[in-house]
């Protein structure tokens, strides 16, 4: 390397560093793309693929027929537990259906096998619990809320 | 203001009779706590300067809840949870090396505090040598990283120390040869003396060729006190954490703290050395004095957090073929100058 | 270095599985002289799921959820490939729609992709800043995917026969909306890393892949192009509408670290140009074609093969009849690329090491399947 060119590099060199800081500069006055988590929550979309909810008839009853559907379609055995009554009404219901969240892949396929749009994945994606028992979800823990009554 | 005190007090005690040493004692035991609690609360602000800092430039927001909407009391929990944490000695380390080193670290970043001056006269102690004495105090941490290193039995560790060692050494020499323009260009090794060499004619980093010298010693500094692009000892892509990885709790905080306190340290005596130290209009000469060096904080923690690494061989001869003879062309053009 | 005098001993540096810059679970066992790396021997295996095994147990449209969690950055392509494979035993034509879908689906994939590349390769060198300037964009990309398939990573949103379902109202403006955007901001990249000296000083001519070992080790995607090798899956046969599109394949002649770095950072524009033509071209009418409930393949094998962002991504279906395939191999590309690594790595030093690795950008995932 010839002495002109040493400088020449050190010049550059030092030209390449300032434009780098502008960059960081620049990005220091842009606003902020984080957000302050539990104090203010990032707007989960409709279709999000989160827990997994039955959904009840304008009759309240649960649609779900107990048809096995879900159960067969599910990749990881998820939804290892479908019983229903014997058709004490007019049609079978659920009686005891069980999610286990730590199996569950979130791929909705069990949705789509539904033939009677009984359950939904929902955008409730903080699903916790204390031991692996909270982590299986019986009819009771999987009712959906009021307003997601009809579909 | 300091050395008026010192004399008011010490003539009061003499004059009741008492015997002198335990005022020379009790005055050292008080400068020490005085030079400690300082440094820690600067540590608490840098610490918390840098999170803003990095936040701010990388789209975030950076501690935003211990103790108000900025969460300026974020590094007082952080240093609050390290206290509580269990003290590890790792299996095969050295005991007495592993346990030693922290404070080998820590004590000579505490010491460089003393020469250091806030306003006229307001200096722990304005040694007539204090330039020589910071080359020298600030060089022995490196011993402390090479025991921490040694001392773990870890091969990522040994490596940091090593590489400590290596990039501790080459960077003193321009380091050194920065602060020799300044000397000469002074005509003293006193920092009270620098400082009322730049009253008379202006700060140093406006006279030519000084500003060479400033380039000089702000690069060397943040090669000393490990900051990208230069923090191969620590580099944590490469060796997870360099020569501190088996530290934690108390003892990883001294080195945290040694850290930060050296990097306010270089930024003080750049201050110090080239901005006029605490002269300035209007404000109070200490506040001057800490804008200045908080100043150039900012600037080191604003390149730290935009620009890569450096390679171990590149680090080296970065110094060895660039820095030493710039500095040395920069000490004889000095000598020129001044001699002219 | 050895000299006759004093016999120096090499260290044994075990860098992972606990390491920042490993990408994952991966061990290499690095035999050091001092800094210099001597032999480098990589260990796999860590992340092992029996996903190929699993497959086995599953039916058609159950493996899919599991390719997902091969390559889990661009979980597209790994969707792709096996739906691609699975829809040539089929014999299956998928509507026009849901191709444009798919290509859009995988370029967003990619640029996502290469922009966790960009990030890890930037923290790797030290330049943590630009990290989350990656992992910012990306999100971009994340949000467009969960309001379209309801996940951000792990999609499995390519389907046997289509989509899994059409796009909502807005994602074409959003999708545009990114486009716009993406261009400055690797100009931004550029300035503040490209160009940077001391990040140039540890790319170039780092760790050199010759055209013909990589080739020879079966190298392929950026690692390949890197090496100046025009060899892009999407070119060489297309799928999808890859052969109606107009993109350039990015090669670069310096085989080094910045060689590799450059085409993913020029991949970025083609995507986006991809992106912009295809969202512009969409044509209306169905995402799915019509497959029965039970997916029975007649008796046969298919090979599907895409370009993921880490290389030819490739799977192989054999079918027995049954709902069940009979066997499912993955060729995963970052598998590849790690063999090849210990060749790469000798006689560079530690931090090279993580900047060899981090150019090569491997997915243990895929690897140890």
């Amino acid at each position: 390397m010839t002495r002109t060119n040493l400088f020449v590099d050190v010049v550059l060199s030092a030209l390449s560093i300032v434009k780098g800081l502008m960059v960081t500069l620049t990005n220091a006055l842009r606003p902020r793309v984080t957000r302050n988590h539990p104090f203010q929550k990032t707007p989960i979309p409709e279709v999000w693929r989160g827990r997994l909810v039955h959904l009840r008839g304008e009759d309240g009853r649960l649609r779900c027929t107990a048809c096995l559907a879900c159960q067969k379609a599910c990749p990881s055995h998820a939804i290892p537990t479908i019983q229903g009554d014997d058709k004490k009404g007019k049609e079978k219901r659920a009686q005891v259906y069980v999610w286990d969240a730590s199996r569950c892949l979130f791929c909705g396929l069990c949705v789509e096998a539904c033939p009677f749009d009984a359950i939904r994945l929902t955008r409730e994606y903080s699903i916790v619990g204390e031991d692996r028992a909270d982590l299986i979800f019986d009819l009771n823990r999987l009712l959906g809320p009021a307003e997601g009554e009809t579909a | 203001m300091n050395a008026s005190l010192y004399n008011t007090i010490g003539q009061w005690w003499y004059v009741h009779g008492l015997p002198p040493w335990i005022f020379e004692a009790a005055w050292m035991v008080a400068m020490a706590a005085l030079v400690t609690v300082f440094v820690l609360l600067s540590v608490l602000v840098l610490v918390w300067l840098e999170r803003k800092i990095s936040a701010d430039l990388q789209s975030r927001v950076g501690p935003n809840r211990v103790g108000g909407r900025f969460g300026p009391l974020q590094t007082a929990a952080d240093a609050l949870k390290l206290l509580l944490k269990e003290d590890i000695f790792p299996a095969g380390a050295d005991r007495v090396v592993f346990w030693l080193a922290p404070f080998v670290v820590f004590v000579p970043s505490l010491m460089v505090f003393m020469v250091l001056p806030f306003g006229e006269r307001l200096a722990v102690n304005d040694l007539n040598l204090g330039v020589l004495f910071v080359v020298a105090v600030s060089a022995f941490p490196v011993i402390g990283l090479i025991m921490a290193g040694w001392g773990s039995n870890n091969k990522y560790a040994v490596l940091g120390a090593m590489r400590a060692a290596a990039q501790s050494l080459s960077y003193e020499v321009p380091l050194v040869l920065a602060m020799v323009c300044v000397v000469v260009f002074a005509g003293s090794l006193r920092v009270g003396d620098i400082v009322a060499a730049q009253r008379e004619g202006g700060w140093f980093i406006l006279r030519f060729p000084l500003q060479l010298a400033f380039l000089l010693y702000f690069i060397t500094a943040m090669a000393e006190v490990n900051r990208v692009p230069f923090d191969l000892p620590e580099a944590e892509s490469e060796l997870v954490a360099g020569y501190h990885v088996e530290y934690s709790g108390m003892r990883f905080a001294f080195f945290f703290l040694a850290e930060f306190a050296h990097l306010f340290f270089v930024s003080a005596f750049c201050a110090t050395l080239f901005l006029g130290a605490w002269q300035g209009p209007w404000l109070p000469p200490a506040v001057w004095f800490l804008l200045k060096s908080y100043a150039i904080v900012i600037l080191i923690m604003w390149i730290r957090w935009t620009v890569p690494r450096l390679r171990i061989d590149q680090v080296m001869g970065f110094s060895w073929k660039l820095l030493v003879p710039l500095g040395l062309a920069a000490v004889v053009l000095t000598g020129i100058v001044k001699v002219w | 270095m050895t000299t006759g005098l004093t016999p120096t001993e090499h260290i044994t540096l075990n860098m992972g599985p606990q390491h920042p810059s490993t990408h994952g679970v991966l061990r290499l066992e690095l035999e050091l002289e001092g800094e210099v790396i001597v032999a480098c021997r990589p260990i796999i295996g860590y992340l092992h799921r029996g996903i190929e095994k699993m497959a086995e147990a599953r039916t058609y449209p159950q493996v899919l959820p599991y390719t997902d969690r091969l390559d889990y950055l661009s979980s597209s392509s790994n969707n792709m490939a096996y739906v691609q494979a699975v829809e040539k035993l089929l014999g299956l034509e998928v509507p026009e729609r849901a191709k444009y879908l798919r290509v859009i689906s995988l370029e967003l994939n990619r640029i996502a992709s290469h922009l966790v590349f960009l990030a890890t390769f930037a923290n790797d060198l030290g330049a943590t800043t630009v990290f989350l300037y990656g992992m910012r964009e990306r999100e971009l990309i994340m949000d467009l995917f969960s309001m379209w398939a309801g996940a951000r990573l792990t999609q499995s949103w390519i389907r046997i026969g289509g989509v899994g379902a059409d796009i909502p109202d807005g994602f074409v403006d959003q999708a545009l909306a990114f486009c716009r955007l993406m261009p400055k901001r690797l100009d931004e990249y550029d300035r503040i890393l490209t160009g940077n000296r001391i990040f140039r000083a540890r790319t170039e001519g780092v760790g050199i892949l010759p055209p013909e070992l990589g080739v020879n080790y079966g190298a392929s995607g950026p690692t390949l192009r890197g090496s100046g090798v025009e060899f892009d899956v999407r070119r060489a046969e297309p799928y999808e509408v890859y052969g109606d599109l107009d993109f350039e394949v990015v090669t670069r002649p310096t085989c080094d670290c910045m060689g590799r770095y450059l085409v993913r950072m020029q991949e970025m524009r083609q995507s986006v140009r991809i992106l912009e033509q295809c969202l512009k071209r969409l044509p209306e009418g169905e995402v799915r074609a019509k497959v029965p409930r039970v997916i029975r393949p007649p008796e046969g094998e298919a090979y599907g093969r895409v370009e993921s962002p880490r290389g030819e991504f490739a799977c192989y279906v054999v079918s027995d009849g049954s709902p069940r395939p009979a066997r499912v191999r993955f060729r995963a590309p970052s598998f590849y690329h790690l063999s090849v690594l210990p060749r790469m790595l000798q006689g560079w030093k530690v931090g090279d090491a993580v900047a060899i690795l981090g150019s090569i950008d491997i997915v243990l995932g895929e690897v140890d399947r």
